[in-house]
């Protein structure tokens, strides 16, 4: 791998007019659209790979690039769209067809050839089954082959997907030191498929250093104007835009556009305007397109100006934070991803269940975070898969830009790498070693950083001192080639009980930053308060204080409610939050906590004896009769039942830690929540309760096991004797029985492993061998892959003899699981858990 | 009476966008197994948080063309039943195999192929809500199935309506995967449509559309004199139809 130094990023560029071009002083016209000159010529065939024509028909497609040569295209980009080891099906070898590829624009007399590469042609995970490796593997091998080849730059084209072109650009920029043009696909929306605006574009694919980025294809140059000026906002390098000669029909079996030559140039001026310097034109554009866009470029002297404005942009996929240089701009960092003092997160990533993470993410979303802190630090832990996973799990259910927050560069490494946008690190410090270790994978990565004001010589008391540091590590920064707006010095609260003189360094240090080094700033609040009484108060009055000094980035709990009020205020103060309307919508019929009586909990107390009230009036109260070991609180029981069988977790966990209050832990589970679980069965089995009823309440027990497990001292832990494997099968991406299924059992007690969807048989049958299970449920909803589901079944059989095997899903009936050999058939997931029971209690008693 | 629109300019995909759609909330609690059960207001509450929340932030998008029916071994001719029948579309080299639709396109002059889709937010939602909790996750998927039912009916008046100021009657909507018409005719449907471009509708090898809450069907253009056409009666020609939970209960997943 070719990872290259620090410095500006060295790109090799030949001849005058292509490095002019990456430096944004001179224009570069590419040539026009290949697949429609294909079809015109007669040689795109249905199913065909047009690739295989530089084979085959080498003078056509030569001819093809000869008369864009001839129309007056600086660059021919050549014949290898799909010119990858998955689309080429072995029909050819990568080298052979970008060899042949480079040949042919070599041969029409182009100036610059460029090699192209467009998407693999398979989703990525999360949405498809392709692995970041998997694409980025495949691009390496086509990147290679056109360097070799001899191409002059490499064209990444029609990306839909951020994550997919971050793979393409990472193996252009690591395996070859060609100029890299990065273009993305937006629709009528102003978004890619995939939701990814123009603005993330551009930040991420420029900060990762591609030396143009852009856009191509999908519409026509009047419907790209906008998203070319807002690229043109947010891109630190030249913009290319190759827009399509307007939507394509199919008319007679062929694909046609309607732009003119005339209107297709005419529409460009404006994204010339925009401070597009490197033009062409996509699909249904022609030689006769890319001649009149060559005489409206050669009537300009120079390029447009392009609007850049400098800013610590933050983004995840689909939404960017902006914080302009020399405008006020807060945004919060959600601290509450990080196990220290979080025993129930510490238990959840122990237990690898990311799914907890989300459930903090989406309430720090709800309350207002701007960007998310992810801290997966355990000792135990193998740190760089867990942020990885973390960071996976997380960019595909919330859109806020995520902190990727560890102290071991190569967790940061590995989360960072397949990571679709532009994070924030935290961090680096002072220390050389830090600094060598941190700012290099920055750079590459194109990430911003959190400098921490500390060094070998530990935490500076006074402000000068801390300053220092950050001088020292904005010059660092750029020195490694990360520029100054990336980067966000934290000054470092210390606690105002131990070290009080220095809560004013820290402020005045945060000054010294904001006006000296001109960039962004962040605090970790709450350490302020450490050791003092109403600590939400002090942080809430640092808090003002900071912001008073120019904090951008506070770090916090969003939770809290005090933090809230203070952001919220201070935003009207420093004017992000215009004409106050979101305060006023937030705060004017909000009561003021200082009047009135103190806010308590009433609401909740008061809701066991409402639903005790309910449970009598509605004739539930008896449906779990009390036991004797319960007999004293025979309310509670009753009203416990009560939020089981009407499926409320909210309460669930004050009522049991309540009954537990005096009462042994295996009587409540035994007297209470299990009767009541069962209740809910027969209910469900009547017809009584339909599923989410069934669900709910399952969700109210486990409520109520959290909280006896967490009495008992330990994690929650199932019977780890009654293992269930459940997957659901290789092909098949509807999970939601399985989902349901592992939800019963797992409140039933067993010790569920769950391989999600779309598994591979031989991933089933390594789980029962590694678990030593005895029992696997597997589904599958549709009847194209009840196939592979029966290739299950039969593989564990042979190679895991005495396994069992349940099946469900919406196709399969009982005679349907018996042919294909399932060893039982759960018609629903109450039918699931039964056959586990009864599974287990034979099995345990010898049978 | 207005003009005469203009002929069908065959296999022109059209993109549309469907703001504001309701979903049917008694059809989405169906799809969750609800049938008449009563449900305390907690857990309705719950749901109808989630269909407004599909209601509010997911954007139904939809695509539809016209082809011309080329031939086929079922049209118009007594072999419209046998297993070996197809449809073949003229333009863009797309058959409908098997007995089933070749009956329902059986004199059809013309096929009108759509897609819809609740596009890559649906999927991330989807995911959010798996991770946040079962129920969640059932509900919000019943409630997007729904919407996503909507926006099928929407595309599908929308065909209705242009084919009748063409004076042609439309057949009801049949998908992939209904009676013997094989999901495997997915890729080539989506393909016609131009569905990853226009929508970004993508088929797996499964022949899985992703995003999942997503519909293509296929829906006959008949002459208006032609002879009325059977009955709409998607259970007729269904898979699930001996082993239907809703049929067992007297009711069915389209509502009637």
């Amino acid at each position: 791998m070719a990872h290259e130094g620090s410095g500006a990023f060295p790109a090799r560029t030949e001849g005058d007019l292509l490095s002019r071009a990456l430096s944004g002083e001179g224009f570069l016209v590419l040539d026009g659209a290949m697949g429609t000159q294909l079809q015109a010529r007669g040689l795109a065939r249905a199913g065909a790979i047009p690739e295989l024509l530089n084979l085959t028909n080498p003078d056509d497609v030569t001819a093809i690039h000869a008369d864009y040569v001839v129309a007056g295209a600086d660059v021919v980009t050549t014949n290898t769209f799909g010119a990858n080891s998955r689309k080429l099906e072995g029909h050819a070898t990568v080298a052979e067809v970008c060899r042949a590829g480079a040949a042919c624009a070599r041969a029409a007399g182009a100036r610059y050839v460029a090699g192209d590469i467009g998407p693999v042609g398979a989703l990525l995970e999360p949405l498809g089954a392709m692995t970041f490796e998997e694409a980025y593997d495949l691009f390496a091998e086509q990147v290679d082959a056109l360097c070799a080849a001899g191409c002059d730059l490499v064209l990444i084209e029609t990306m839909a997907d951020l994550r997919e072109a971050k793979a393409a650009l990472l193996a252009a920029r690591e395996r070859c030191d060609l100029p890299v043009v990065a273009t993305m696909t937006f629709g009528e929306d102003g978004r890619t498929f995939l939701g990814t605006p123009p603005e993330v574009a551009a930040a991420v694919l420029s900060s990762m250093g591609a030396q143009a980025v852009g856009l191509n294809c999908s519409l026509g140059p009047c419907e790209l104007a906008g998203a070319a000026r807002t690229m043109a906002r947010f891109s630190r390098c030249p913009v290319a835009a190759q827009p399509n000669a307007g939507l394509p029909r199919v008319e007679g079996g062929d694909t046609v556009y309607d732009v003119s030559p005339e209107e297709f140039a005419c529409a460009m001026e404006d994204l010339l305007d925009a401070g597009a310097n490197i033009v062409g034109g996509c699909c249904g554009t022609s030689p006769a397109h890319i001649a009149r866009l060559r005489q409206a470029v050669d009537a300009r002297r120079a390029p447009a100006p392009r609007a850049f404005e400098p800013a610590c942009v933050l983004a995840s996929a689909q939404e960017a934070v902006v914080l302009p240089k020399g405008r006020p701009r807060i945004a919060v960092i959600g601290e509450r991803i990080n196990p220290t003092g979080k025993p129930k997160l510490k238990a959840a990533l122990r237990a690898g269940d990311f799914d907890y993470l989300v459930g903090e993410a989406v309430a720090q979303q709800e309350a207002g975070a701007d960007v998310l802190d992810v801290n997966v630090g355990l000792p135990e832990l193998d740190e760089p898969a867990a942020l990885r996973a973390a960071v996976e799990k997380l960019a595909a259910t919330v859109t806020l830009p995520l902190v990727l927050d560890s102290s071991d560069p190569a967790a940061i490494e590995a989360a960072v790498r397949g990571y679709a946008g532009k994070p924030l690190v935290n961090s680096v410090n002072g220390k050389r070693e830090s600094l060598d270790a941190v700012l290099p994978l920055v750079r590459k990565y194109g990430c911003a950083v959190i400098g921490l004001t500390l060094d070998e010589g530990g935490i500076p008391p006074a402000a000068e001192g801390r300053f220092a540091i950050a001088e020292r590590i904005v010059r660092a920064a750029e020195e490694a080639g990360v520029p100054r707006q990336d980067v966000v010095i934290d000054c470092l609260v210390m606690a105002a009980a131990t070290n009080q003189d220095e809560a004013r360094e820290i402020l005045r240090a945060v000054s010294l930053v904001k006006e000296r080094l001109g960039v962004r700033t962040a605090l970790g609040v709450s350490n302020v308060s450490f050791g003092l009484p109403q600590r939400p108060l002090v942080n809430a009055t640092f808090l003002a204080a900071a912001f008073g000094c120019g904090l951008d980035l506070p770090i916090l709990n969003p939770l809290s409610g005090r933090y809230r009020d203070t952001v919220a205020a201070f935003k009207v103060l420093n004017g992000q939050d215009a004409g106050a309307a979101g305060f006023i919508g937030d705060y004017a019929q909000a009561p003021d906590p200082y009047d009135g009586p103190a806010a308590g909990d009433a609401g909740l107390v008061g809701d066991a004896p409402r639903a005790l009230a309910e449970a009598a009036s509605e004739g539930l109260s008896d449906a779990v009769p009390v036991p004797p070991e319960l007999a004293d609180a025979a309310d509670a029981v009753r009203s416990m039942a009560h939020l089981i069988l009407t499926g409320r977790k909210g309460p669930m966990p004050r009522a049991t830690e309540r009954l537990l209050e005096g009462h042994d832990p295996l009587d409540v589970v035994n007297g209470v929540f299990m009767p009541a679980l069962d209740e809910v069965g027969a209910r469900f089995e009547r017809g009584e309760f339909f599923l989410p009823q069934l669900m709910a309440s399952a969700e109210a027990v486990k409520a109520g096991f959290d909280v006896v497990r967490a009495r008992a001292g330990g994690p929650a832990e199932a019977d780890d004797e009654r293992r269930v494997v459940v997957a659901t099968v290789k092909g098949d991406i509807h999970d939601i029985g399985k989902n349901i299924v592992k939800m019963l059992l797992e409140n039933y007690g067993f010790a569920v492993i769950d391989l999600g969807r779309d598994v591979d048989p031989q991933d089933v049958l390594r789980a029962v061998r590694k678990h030593d299970a005895r029992l696997v449920g597997l589904s599958a909803l549709m009847t194209t892959t009840v196939k592979a589901m029966e290739e299950t079944v039969e593989l564990v059989h042979r190679e895991a003899p005495g396994t069992k095997v349940f099946v469900g899903g919406a196709v399969l009936t009982a005679d349907y699981a018996a042919r294909i050999g399932a060893d039982f058939y759960g018609k629903d997931a109450a039918e699931a858990a039964r056959i586990a029971e009864k599974f287990f209690a034979e099995e345990g008693s010898g049978k | 009476m207005t003009a005469a629109p203009a002929p069908w300019a065959h296999g022109r995909p059209e993109t549309a966008r469907f703001a504001g759609l309701s979903l049917d909330r008694a059809e989405a609690l169906r799809y969750a197994g609800h049938a008449g059960q009563r449900m305390d207001g907690g857990l309705r509450a719950r749901f109808d948080e989630l269909a407004d929340a599909c209601e509010r932030t997911l954007r139904p998008a939809g695509v539809w063309a016209v082809f011309p029916v080329a031939g086929g071994s079922g049209i118009g001719a007594p072999e419209a039943g046998r297993p070996d029948a197809r449809v073949e579309l003229a333009g863009c080299g797309l058959a409908l195999p098997g007995a089933d639709i070749s009956r329902h396109l059986e004199g059809a002059r013309e096929v009108a192929l759509m897609a819809c889709t609740l596009g890559a937010q649906s999927e991330r939602e989807l995911r959010k809500h798996a991770a946040l909790g079962p129920v969640d996750a059932l509900l919000y998927g019943a409630a997007a199935s729904a919407l996503v039912e909507a926006a099928a009916d929407a595309m599908e008046a929308l065909v209705v309506e242009q084919a009748a100021a063409r004076g042609l009657r439309a057949g009801f909507r049949y998908s992939p995967g209904y009676g013997d018409l094989p999901l495997s005719v997915q890729p080539a449907l989506a393909d016609a449509l131009d569905a990853a471009r226009r929508i970004g509708l993508a088929v797996t090898e499964a022949y899985v559309l992703v995003p999942a809450k997503s519909v293509t069907a296929v829906i006959g253009l008949f002459d208006a004199d032609a002879p009325a056409p059977q009955a709409r009666n998607a259970c007729e020609t269904c898979q699930l139809r001996e082993r239907c939970p809703l049929r067992e209960r007297g009711t069915t997943c389209h509502g009637s």
